[in-house]
């Protein structure tokens, strides 16, 4: 009994030395976390948002990066596309990207009993991960300001327009993906 | 004077002519011209060149002139600015981005060829600007605020060149890109003014695509000035902007 016992010792003893290597250090000041015999690895989060950007065929999750907002200008939707009860699958789903001529236009589309009950407008940025080569240091400092509303008379006004085409073409492409 | 707004190609297109010699058939000529690009080169209709080239229902060997001409110009833009300008967006064939400056352009020279010295011609907020006003005076071109857009923020005077502005609007929260962690919308809108409507468009798109570093991008083409402004109302302007300023 005593040799299996001293035996068993030895085993743990060596098996602790043994493992020892694998356990962090610790300072003088930090308390022994609980024995564990897993190695300490750094754990890389798994994403959980993942792009919205050009995916039609995957149902982002409810809680996306990507924040949408209202606009109060969108074009009416046509319910009627929806009045067959039960015609889409639950859910949200992101339209295509579709070139508004200035900016893209994206729409993601909120299924609820089985009709369209909201759309809004998602964001997308012009992004082709290029680097641009511009030795910036040899070029002067630009002049900033901020913005202010002009009252001066003028003949004609250039701004980007939010074309409801495009809106409404993601908007398409949205419920494509939500039919059954 | 002759002026009329017809939708087209999607947006609203405005024409003044100012002329005493204009006619109603000058005006009718080059609202026809837009008619025509919107068949060929809208990428929401079925029908267009454009829609059956990106489908590969047509070749390049059998593209009409015009559209091989665009598709050049498209590849010369891209080679141009480092492949921010890009007529294809997730593998689909959208030109529009150079089309619409190109299309006023030529609307312009059709105009010229007739006789015509003053006028505008302005389209989705793009604008080629001959001559003078009906006041005499260069034209009053107001750049739009971003964030209202019944107001404009800023006045160029022009006379001869074109005027382009790339953006969207936006309104509340930033958005984050979660491949970079960068906001997405980093610029609200880029203005470029070059010596006419189709360089400064072209310019104008593939600047945008550069978020921020796109003022620079213009600061360092040789003929243009931009004005480009941030998601908080923040303006930075070119160097040579200021030459573009009312006098008065």
């Amino acid at each position: 009994m005593k040799k299996i016992l001293v035996s068993l010792a030895v085993v743990f003893g060596f098996s602790a030395y043994a493992l020892r290597g694998h356990m962090p250090h610790l300072a003088d000041d930090e308390e022994a976390p609980l024995i564990s015999l897993n190695r300490n690895t750094a754990v890389q989060p798994t994403p959980t948002n993942t792009a919205v950007v050009g995916n039609t065929n995957t149902t982002p999750p409810t809680n996306s990066s990507v924040a949408v907002e209202n606009t109060n200008t969108t074009p009416p939707v046509n319910t009627n596309t929806a009045s067959n009860s039960g015609a889409y699958t639950n859910g949200q789903y992101t339209g295509s990207v579709v070139d508004a001529l200035y900016g893209n236009v994206q729409v993601v589309a909120t299924i609820a009993g089985g009709k369209l009950t909201d759309v809004v407008a998602a964001k997308y940025p012009n992004n082709h991960g290029h680097s641009i080569e511009i030795n910036r240091y040899a070029l002067p400092r630009l002049k900033s300001e901020a913005i202010a509303a002009q009252s001066a008379q003028i003949d004609i006004i250039s701004g980007a327009t939010y074309t409801s085409l495009a809106y409404q073409e993601s908007l398409q492409t949205a419920l494509k993906a939500a039919a059954k | 004077m002759k002026k009329d707004t017809r939708i087209l190609m999607g947006m609203p297109i405005t024409i003044e002519l100012v002329d005493s010699v204009a006619t109603d058939e000058m005006l009718n000529k080059v609202f026809a011209w837009f008619q025509h690009v919107d068949e060929t080169f809208s990428p929401f209709k079925p029908t267009s060149e454009v829609s059956r080239y990106g489908a590969h229902d047509i070749d390049e060997k059998n593209v009409s002139a015009d559209l091989r001409y665009i598709l050049r110009e498209a590849e010369a833009t891209k080679q141009a600015t480092n492949g921010y300008f890009d007529v294809y967006h997730d593998g689909h064939f959208n030109p529009s981005g150079i089309v619409k400056g190109w299309a006023i352009q030529r609307a312009a020279e059709q105009l010229q060829a007739a006789g015509l010295a003053n006028f505008y011609v302005e389209a989705g907020g793009d604008i080629a600007v001959n001559g003078q006003n009906d006041a005499g005076t260069a034209w009053r071109i107001g750049i739009r605020n971003p964030f209202k857009p019944h107001e404009y923020v800023k006045v160029v005077q022009l006379s001869g060149q074109g005027i382009a502005t790339s953006g969207t609007y936006i309104r509340g929260d930033h958005i984050y890109n979660p491949h970079t962690g960068r906001p997405a919308n980093e610029v609200a809108s880029l203005t470029v003014i070059g010596p006419n409507v189709y360089e400064a468009d072209r310019f104008a798109t593939a600047a945008f695509a550069m978020g921020l570093e796109g003022i620079h991008y213009i600061e360092s083409l040789h003929g243009f000035e931009g004005y480009q402004i941030d998601p908080s109302g923040q303006a930075t302007m070119t160097t040579g902007f200021a030459k573009y300023l009312p006098k008065s």
